[in-house]
């Protein structure tokens, strides 16, 4: 085990993979990520195959899964939500399994890189702005400068609107990741130390013992932390989503 | 003091991974090391790719079905339950009415015969009172009859024992219409 607590983010390269002049090896990241969607897609079509009327454990999980999100993008965006569920649904899959994945010991959370979670969040912005742009054409903008604002104040407000638009994925990945690698440095640091004090024969039993016990309570909120953020994240694309589609 | 500086030394050893990592050996967090980004981003668009097609065209619309099917056996059931409860009512306002019914004519049938059973008995008590007013009737003429009948015969007696009584003390025979005369007279005198 290395003393490095930010070790455990380091890419590691299963198979080297060359497509071009682009370097793209299956590292232990995207081992974890293809594994997610396999879960991910036996979870969802394994467990619903017999359909039946009574749910199974698995199945229930499954519904439970469908019926939280659908419900959720039907909050937001109402007649719209079955058109655009496979994507809310497909986004909040992707980061539910990084995150839980990486609660595995030895597990890769490939929601801890800032280059995943930017993409995604690209995606959705991209994908909501696209949207916009193809139902709106050019009174996409409008969104930039909300109804009943005096016009007088149009120099101050079009700006932060604007700002504050294209801060969006940038606060939606940055948000992800750091809960991310900030719980996942704190229990390697907390693990590391209860370690370090065991293999130097420290007779504090106690104090170990404490140090673990917290490493383990650190555990649970994370779990927590995981579900949340891959909730908060699904929301988020939603209300992007409606932005998007309704323009306010 | 010794314990303190075990504590001490545990607590900093602890935290030198944090301090070295933060020192940066080759450029700090993994994460900024952006000739890693091209592989990532391509296995994130394999990923959600993957994810999105089985999704979209197998998995939701499969769930979908589930529930839906689900529901309309669901509400299959409630509609069911709907018209046999409307049934169930029906039979009941039936019931009630023909209770009410059964409960009117109960009520005629008995004033009815409470009718009949007044009258009748009014009759009997007439009929009645008319034979016990003959047969009173009937008594007394009985009684007076017999009571004539016993007076005459004490007439006849009183003259039996007058012709007796003279015949022994004053040892004179005495005529019977005589001695009947004589009793008569002093019957007479006596009632007055």
């Amino acid at each position: 085990m290395s003393d490095n607590i930010l070790e455990q983010f380091s890419l590691k390269t299963l198979v080297p993979l060359h497509a071009g002049s682009w370097n793209i090896p299956f590292t232990q990241s995207a081992a974890f990520m293809i594994g997610g969607a396999v879960l991910t897609i036996a979870l969802m079509t394994l467990s619903v195959r017999r359909k039946a009327l009574i749910p199974g454990r698995w199945q229930n999980a499954c519904e439970i899964l469908y019926e939280s999100i659908f419900g959720l993008t039907k909050e937001y965006l109402n007649d719209e939500a079955r058109k655009y569920f496979p994507f809310v649904f497909t986004v909040f899959m992707v980061v539910l399994m990084g995150n839980l994945f990486g609660l595995i010991p030895f597990a890769y959370t490939y929601t801890s890189q800032i280059i995943v979670t930017g993409a995604l969040a690209v995606l959705v912005v991209g994908f909501a702005t696209l949207l916009g742009f193809i139902k709106h054409g050019l009174h996409f903008f409008t969104l930039f400068f909300p109804k009943g604002t005096p016009i007088v104040m149009a120099p101050f407000i079009i700006p932060v609107e604007i700002i504050s638009y294209l801060s969006r994925p940038v606060s939606l990945s940055i948000r992800l990741c750091l809960n991310m690698v900030m719980g996942h440095m704190l229990m390697r640091l907390i693990g590391g130390f209860c370690v370090t004090m065991i293999a130097l024969g420290i007779g504090l039993k106690l104090f170990t013992a404490v140090t673990f016990s917290v490493n383990t309570l650190l555990m649970a909120l994370e779990c927590l932390v995981a579900l949340i953020q891959a909730h908060v994240f699904a929301v988020l694309t939603c209300v992007y989503l409606k932005d998007g589609v309704e323009l306010h | 003091m010794k314990r303190t500086a075990f504590i001490a030394l545990s607590v900093m050893t602890g935290l030198l991974p944090a301090t070295q990592a933060f020192a940066g050996e080759g450029g700090g967090l993994p994460q900024m090391d952006a000739s890693t980004y091209p592989g990532q981003i391509f296995w994130l668009a394999v990923t959600f790719v993957l994810i999105y097609v089985v999704m979209a065209k197998i998995s939701l619309p499969r769930v979908k079905d589930t529930l839906d099917r689900r529901q309309a056996h669901k509400d299959s059931h409630l509609n069911e339950a709907g018209h046999l409860n409307d049934e169930a009512e029906d039979v009941r306002k039936a019931y009630e009415k023909s209770l009410a019914e059964a409960q009117k004519k109960a009520a005629a049938a008995m004033a009815a015969g409470a009718r009949d059973a007044s009258a009748k008995a009014a009759q009997e008590q007439s009929a009645f009172a008319e034979k016990a007013r003959k047969r009173l009737a009937d008594t007394e003429r009985n009684i007076a009859k017999a009571k004539t009948e016993a007076l005459g015969s004490m007439t006849e007696i009183a003259t039996g024992i007058a012709a007796d009584i003279t015949q022994k003390v004053a040892n004179m025979s005495v005529d019977e219409a005589d001695a009947k005369q004589a009793v008569e007279k002093a019957l007479k005198e006596h009632a007055a």
